[in-house]
């Protein structure tokens, strides 16, 4: 079988070969030395200081009064997507990564290759489209069931998952709240704006840095009610859906700059 | 002519190689065409493997329980026991093994319909703690480290290592080859044998009372429905495990529905309902048999009270039809 298949994949490149060099001269007349430029993600995921990397277990207090404690913070970023000024779009390839904050990682880095051009945006999604929380089967990216960021009972992808604790004024101690946020409804386009169009030119590099204000989850927009909901797994769709506003607007840029 | 039938011998021996993977033959069935997921068609090999992983258990933490543990082939592929506690940990589970057969035709699997598909649902019992407890990181350098699986999954799936989606690839397969159709009830339906007069009353009593939600040739309408064994559901743990259906939609009109099992081997598949509860047939009509007209819990079908006016013979007759849907050339006899 596996000779089989060769012999139709040389079938076929040969053909495009023949195909290909019958337009080989008007490829000629357009040079064009399209070198991609790199772009340095960095993801980072704070607490009340927009300089230093969210502590764990470290209590926190939000702006609605709430004091918190993080064990970890995990999430998926797929479909990054680069506006240019004059509105074209470059989309990365059908990827899914998982950032995570944890006892093990302190950020997340990670590079793609995008045309030169001049860009005004940059867009992801926090989540898992539709089509691959589908099924737990597709090993696209970082997707897997090995990961710990997925349900079985209800078949789908955990989005963003978090856990720890928050001081509870009924029982005067700080007990346990997880985030564990995910369903189709919940999938969110997140778009960065750059003060400035920003030159991004073939063959050089560039660092863009982005932050995750964890604190905003329990306020902004929707302030979470964590004494009634410390529990939220999968559901109730109310307050999940109300954690995903607050998550797809929790981001923003620190710096984007050429290294 | 002859030189061409040479090389067209020469060139299926080359190509028919003991590689060669050929897609799995599905019988045709009552109830059509065997559906089957798009990207993971069945080979013959793919179906191998799968048999061959279901009843591993080299696949649990502990290295005792495979699928088969709770899935007996000799009893339609579920075990005899209301809530086992067969898993590693030996602590009862909260629902009931249900009978495996016919898997195909259902867009929810376990009795919430909560798993979308077969390749996903694998990972539930392979990673519960009560069931097989099993850590997929560890089970994968497990299979990987195997004399034999490495060479089993390229075979099946042409990759160099094994993954998850290789493993619940496989199972999925083999899953919905479990076809059962050669009851009495379908050898009757194509002509070969004959209904006794009980059994055929029985049919009639069925149709009327039974069929619009266990309907033939599945014998379920693979939906959900409160079939009113409960009148209240207040228990909240378990992130609503009790509430059925419910705790998938959200939606307050699914509250207390569960996954319509279908009827087909019901004599092997004692006890019976999601937690097991009913303990026999018997129990089962006689259940049905009560009057639900005040349980607000209760799909309305439920409510007319015609059944409960039905008598002992006419039950012994409904209990007739139900053992002909029994398929013993499926639990191996
Ligand atoms: C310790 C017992 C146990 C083991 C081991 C086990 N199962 Fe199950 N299985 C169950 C129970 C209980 C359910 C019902 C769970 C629910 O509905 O919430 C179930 C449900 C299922 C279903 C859904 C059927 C339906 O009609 O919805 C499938 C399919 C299945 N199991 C396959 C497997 C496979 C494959 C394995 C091995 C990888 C396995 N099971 C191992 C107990 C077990
Ligand atoms: C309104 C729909 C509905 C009607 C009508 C209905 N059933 Fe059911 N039946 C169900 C549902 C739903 C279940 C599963 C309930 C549960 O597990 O909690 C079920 C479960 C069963 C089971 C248990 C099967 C197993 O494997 O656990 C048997 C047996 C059964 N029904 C027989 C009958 C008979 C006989 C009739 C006619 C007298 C009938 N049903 C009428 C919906 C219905």
């Amino acid at each position: 079988m596996k000779i089989f298949n060769l012999n139709v994949i040389t079938l076929v490149t040969l053909a495009m070969w023949i195909l290909s060099s019958c337009h080989k001269n008007d490829k000629k007349e357009n040079p064009q030395p399209s070198t991609d430029a790199t772009i340095n993600f960095e993801f980072q995921a704070v607490g009340d200081l927009d300089y230093e990397t969210l502590k764990l277990g470290q209590v926190y207090s939000t702006s609605k009064g709430d004091s918190v404690t993080f064990d970890f913070l995990n999430w998926w970023v797929s479909d990054i997507t680069f506006t240019a000024e004059d509105g074209s779009e470059w989309n990365e390839a059908k990827n899914y990564r998982l950032l995570r904050r944890d006892d093990k990682k302190e950020r997340e880095t990670f590079s793609v290759n995008i045309p030169a051009g001049k860009y005004k945006s940059v867009r992801f999604t926090v989540g898992v489209d539709s089509n691959h929380n589908a099924s737990l089967d597709s090993l696209v990216g970082e997707l897997s069931p090995t990961v710990g960021m997925s349900w079985t009972w209800q078949t789908g992808y955990i989005f963003l998952k978090t856990e720890g604790t928050f001081y509870n004024s009924d029982s005067m101690a700080y007990t346990p709240f997880q985030y564990h946020i995910g369903t189709n409804a919940n999938y969110k386009i997140v778009t960065i704006d750059f003060p400035v169009a920003t030159d991004v030119n073939g063959g050089s590099s560039y660092e863009l840095h982005i932050l995750l204000h964890a604190l905003n989850l329990f306020t902004d927009p929707n302030a979470m009610d964590l004494k009634t909901y410390p529990y939220l797994l999968v559901g109730p769709p109310a307050q999940t859906a109300k954690v995903a506003e607050n998550y797809s607007q929790a981001f923003s840029l620190h710096h984007f700059e050429e290294l | 002519m002859r030189l061409h039938g040479l090389l067209g011998i020469v060139f299926c021996v080359a190509c028919s190689s003991p590689k060669t993977n050929a897609p799995y033959t599905f019988p045709d069935t009552p109830a059509g065409v065997v559906p089957q997921s798009e990207s993971n068609k069945a080979t013959e090999k793919g179906v191998e493997l799968g048999k061959r992983l279901f009843f591993d258990s080299q696949l649990s933490s502990n290295g005792t329980v495979s699928c088969q543990t709770c899935h007996h082939p000799e009893k339609a592929f579920t075990d005899g026991q209301s809530l086992t506690s067969m898993g590693v940990s030996h602590k009862p589970l909260l629902r009931h093994a249900p009978a495996l057969f016919n898997l195909a035709w259902y867009p929810g699997l376990f009795w919430d319909g909560g798993s979308k598909n077969l390749e996903s649902q694998v990972f539930g019992p392979l990673t519960h703690p009560d069931e097989m407890g099993m850590d997929l990181t560890i089970l994968l350098k497990k299979l990987r480290a195997d004399k034999e699986y490495p060479k089993l999954f390229r075979d099946a799936f042409g990759e160099d290592s094994i993954t998850t989606q290789g493993l619940a690839r496989a199972l999925a397969q083999y899953e919905r080859t479990l076809l059962s159709f050669d009851s009495h009830y379908d050898r009757v339906k194509a002509g070969k044998e004959n209904f006794t007069r009980m059994e055929l009353e029985g049919e009639k009593l069925y149709t009327q009372f039974c069929a619009s939600c266990h309907p033939a040739p599945l014998f379920t309408d693979l939906s959900y429905h409160a079939n009113g064994i409960d009148s209240s559901i207040s228990d909240k743990s378990h992130e609503l495990i009790y509430w059925g259906r419910y705790r998938i939609t959200n939606d307050s009109a699914d509250i207390g529905k569960f996954k319509t099992p279908s009827l087909r081997n019901v004599g092997f598949t004692a006890p019976y309902m999601h937690d097991g509860r009913l303990a026999s047939l018997d129990d089962v009509l006689n259940h049905y048999a009560r009057n639900q007209a005040q349980n607000p819990l209760a799909d309305e079908r439920l409510k007319a009270g015609d059944f409960s006016a039905i008598g002992v013979e006419q039950k012994k007759a409904l209990e007739a039809f139900l053992y002909a849907l029994n398929d013993s050339t499926y639990i191996g006899n």
